[in-house]
């Protein structure tokens, strides 16, 4: 009794600190806001326009995105022509690509062969949207299924064609799905470095990288984050009512069934396809040739052992970063439900704010927090410490894991949300003690979201390029820094071997976790 | 003729759904499909509706050809009204835009339509209410209005009260009942509760394996049930084996029971071995030394009377209701007898 009691206060204990440490990345923003509050340097110029071209820039995106990913899950979804299975996988593919490499491919490919001008901002929007859409696309496909057949039965009943249905039930229903999914493409194109400096567009993001790295100028960067930290808060608050309603939609849907669907023929059908198709070749098909081909053509140029000692930095960080991801999610979410007290709660859930956060100001916060703990160490012992700051995998890792805590976090806790809360209590009348349900009932069962979880946020962490950028320990070259490196010199024939590493490794990763993300909606059709 | 199917069959994949359905409804009858689940109730509304193709047969709505093997009418075009098992309300629009749905757009007297429609169905309090608000039985009456508000040639209810409580169930059903009627409605329901298809039904029918074994009034669906698969699903009864003595005589281990018509029919000769419909009604207690011995099994209390499983001394079990002022202990010894109004026989398969 009395070790059960001793093991229960050391697990709370630990769950504290671990809340603790994601908490920390926040704290060093704060740090980073009084800074710019009170720091004596002025506003950098033209601080309003970058504004207004991050938003542009952002909002465009998230607007085509919107466009390609309600057709593409309208039409694998609610459709039926031939190819509609193979398009469902193929359409979610693009999302291993990230934005800043379509960006080097596709101006590689226009502008410098060709001389079309994409190097502009309505280029950029295309490009970003062509590799964020399948964030709506996924939702909206979410949404579509789980929108009850009887809805859209009885909307035909009472009227309506099935283009008619669409318009007046399904898409009305699916809104909610489609703005988170909007400002995830938003955010994400906020949040970006890498397409902005290739093109030239002065966004928030790259000016206050720029004027952090290249001119040293922390309290205009930090002026910078500011803003844009401002405007990552303002669609937050935008997103939640959003979500609350989404949920209200969901909880008044029991009937499943096919009948709903919509049966291409003839030309429509061709349409639909090349539709998808166009959309796959785009997003996908046409950056991995190119790619390919680029590595051929340059094959005597790179170095095997590089990519090789690249491909093993970039899944040694992932392994890391998984680890630590499901350690600290599974600890905050345990503690907030546990805990009575509700400022526990909140303080359990302001870490999943990271990931609305740009990676730039996140990495800055960081930074910020370890400079103020190394100096506060160096004047209290004597001790410089300040080797933290730049030659540690250990920082990097935790950084990423806290500002990615979301994805891990949210999947258990959907997990366990999908399960009966009356299987701990039979398990547990059983006889089983905690450590033996965990291990016959919770794994077994939560195992589909787990690896789903675990799946997406290797693909995050493998494209994943500010915060590892601004956090890199020397000699840790992953995929991504590597290719950005090189294309930002303008030299994508060398980036190309490792852009090429980087997508296949994201891709095999989604072509693993794309059966487990639509199983629960097939499921519940045949049921 | 409203409603007529002519030997429809349907399939899922390889697997027969409906079988040579037939049944027919005149303008302004409400007809019930009872059956067990997975006999194809909803499949029958499904291809009513034109939500689902044919393999065979044909559907008439009107008069109008509406499906066949080669032809289908849009589920859009056909003026059918379905209301559904989950109420299926559109969740973005409030209850009066719910109610519009199926009104076309910018034709004149909308407004009042839907007024009208949220009075009879006395719904007019919430009328700016959005679905998540309401309880499942106004969830159900919405949905009723907005079937009907278009003024469907059909209407088509699936299982509409399954999710309400029992205590409001009857209620919710007469009410349902009395709105159709009021609006002149032809319907079609089905349901698995023969208390809501006795309540509801001019004309009712019990679906078996995706065919309708009898299509009748609800009174000789449960005293004249053609065959033993109705006899055993409508109402509680045993069937008790028997021969035929003469043509309107059956000789039972209870003794002779006589009927008021003669019995016998092309397939059915005397002497031959029958299958009796006892029901629980036709059971009488009779005093100690007449009628034939019996013990009383299992009682259940159903309020005004009380339902008793029971068992001769041959070992065959029999149901026998009485008012609840009889009250008989288990294990009891009585004595019963047969008292048939409704002789119903079947030919003895075995």
């Amino acid at each position: 009794m009395r070790a059960a009691a001793l093991s229960a206060r050391l697990g709370r204990t630990a769950a504290h600190l671990l809340l603790l440490l994601a908490l920390a990345p926040l704290t060093g923003l704060l740090l980073l806001f009084l800074q710019a509050q009170f720091g004596a340097a002025p506003w950098p110029r033209g601080a309003l326009r970058l504004l207004g071209n991050t938003v542009l820039l952002a909002a465009g995106a998230s607007l085509l995105a919107v466009l390609w990913g309600t057709a593409a899950a309208w039409l694998t979804e609610m459709c039926v022509f031939p190819g509609r299975r193979v398009f469902g996988l193929l359409l979610f593919l693009p999302f291993a690509l990230p934005p800043y490499l379509q960006a080097y491919v596709w101006s590689d490919l226009l502008d410098d062969r060709w001389g079309w001008g994409v190097r502009n901002m309505a280029g950029a929007c295309l490009l970003m949207s062509l590799a964020l859409y399948p964030y709506v696309y996924m939702l909206a496909r979410a949404n579509f299924a789980q929108q009850s057949c009887s809805l859209m039965a009885a909307a035909r009943l009472l009227g309506c064609t099935p283009w008619g249905a669409f318009w007046r039930v399904a898409l009305p229903m699916a809104r909610p799905a489609l703005g988170v999914g909007a400002l995830l493409v938003f955010m994400e194109a906020a949040n970006d470095i890498a397409v902005a400096q290739d093109f030239g567009l002065g966004t928030l993001g790259y000016r206050a990288y720029d004027l952090w790295f290249n001119r040293g100028s922390a309290a205009g960067a930090a002026r910078l984050s500011l803003l844009l930290f401002v405007l990552a808060l303002a669609l937050i608050m935008i997103e939640r009512p959003l979500r609350r309603r989404q949920v209200q939609y969901e909880s008044s849907i029991r009937y499943f069934c096919c009948l709903s669907e919509y049966r291409l023929r003839g030309g429509h059908a061709l349409l639909a396809c090349m539709g998808c198709g166009v959309l796959v070749l785009l997003g996908c098909g046409v950056p991995l040739a190119a790619l390919a081909a680029r590595t051929l053509e340059a094959s005597s140029s790179w170095y095997a052992p590089r990519l090789a000692g690249a491909v093993v930095d970039t899944l040694q960080l992932v392994g890391l970063v998984l680890l630590a991801g499901f350690v600290l999610g599974a600890a905050l979410l345990w503690l907030r439900r546990r805990s009575d007290a509700p400022a526990l709660r909140v303080l359990c859930m302001l870490p999943a704010s990271g990931y609305a956060l740009p990676g730039i100001i996140y990495g800055m916060g960081c930074l910020l927090l370890l400079a103020a703990t190394a100096d506060g160490l160096l004047a209290l012992s004597g001790y410089s410490a300040h080797w933290l700051l730049h030659s540690s995998v250990g920082v990097l890792c935790l950084a990423l894991a806290c500002r990615y805590v979301i994805i891990p976090g949210g999947a258990l806790e959907r997990g366990l949300d999908g399960l009966s809360p009356r299987l701990g209590e039979v398990a547990r009348s059983a006889g089983k003690s905690q450590l033996r349900m965990l291990a016959q009932v919770w794994l077994p069962l939560l195992r589909p979201s787990l690896l789903v979880g675990g799946l997406l946020l290797a693909v995050d962490i493998i494209k994943e390029l500010p915060l590892t950028l601004l956090l890199r320990p020397l000699g840790t070259d992953t995929l991504a820094l590597l290719v950005y490196q090189y294309a930002s010199d303008e030299d994508l024939g060398l980036a190309a071997p490792y852009a090429l590493a980087l997508t296949l490794l994201a891709l095999v990763l989604l072509g693993l976790a794309y059966p487990l993300l639509t199983a629960s909606v097939r499921q519940r059709r045949q049921g | 003729m409203q409603l007529e199917l002519a030997n429809v069959s349907h399939y899922h994949g390889r697997t027969p759904i409906l079988n040579g359905l037939s049944l027919q409804l005149d303008e302004g009858e409400i007809g019930v499909l009872i059956g067990p689940s997975g006999a194809g109730k909803t499949t029958v509304l499904n291809c009513i509706a034109g939500l689902e193709e044919l393999k065979g047969g044909t559907i008439r709505i009107g008069g109008g050809l509406a499906s066949s093997v080669d032809f289908h009418m849009p589920a859009e075009e056909r003026n059918v009204g379905l209301m559904f098992q989950d109420a299926a309300l559109f969740p973005h629009l409030s209850v009066r835009q719910n109610v519009a749905f199926g009104l076309r757009a910018g034709a004149n007297g909308n407004g009042e339509r839907v007024t009208e429609m949220l009075r009879t169905c006395a719904i007019s309090d919430y009328a700016d209410a959005y679905p998540h608000e309401l309880s499942g039985g106004q969830q159900q009456r919405v949905a009723l209005a907005r079937a009907l508000a278009p003024r469907p040639r059909l209407l088509l209810l699936d299982e509409p009260f399954s999710s309400a409580d029992a205590a409001l169930k009857l209620n919710l059903v007469q009410e349902v009942s009395a709105i159709i009627r009021q609006e002149g409605s032809t319907a079609l329901l089905v349901t698995h509760d023969q208390n809501e298809a006795f309540a509801l039904a001019d004309r009712c029918g019990v679906i078996d394996a995706g065919s309708i074994c009898q299509w009748d009034t609800a009174y000789n669906l449960y005293h004249r049930p053609n065959c033993a698969f109705v006899a055993n699903f409508i109402g509680d009864g045993v069937l008790l084996d028997g021969k035929l003595t003469a043509d309107d005589e059956v000789a039972t281990e209870l003794g002779p029971v006589k009927a008021a018509a003669p019995l016998t029919t092309p397939m059915l000769r005397t002497g031959n071995s029958v299958k009796m419909l006892l029901r629980p009604d036709d059971i009488v207690l009779t005093e100690t030394g007449q009628g034939s011995a019996a013990q009383v099994r299992e009682k259940s209390f159903r309020g005004a009377e009380i339902l008793y499983l029971l068992t001769t001394e041959r070992g065959t079990d029999l149901y026998a209701v009485q008012p609840s002022r009889v009250d008989l202990e288990v294990g009891a010894a009585i004595a019963v007898a047969p008292q048939v109004d409704h002789v119903v026989v079947f030919p003895s398969i075995d």
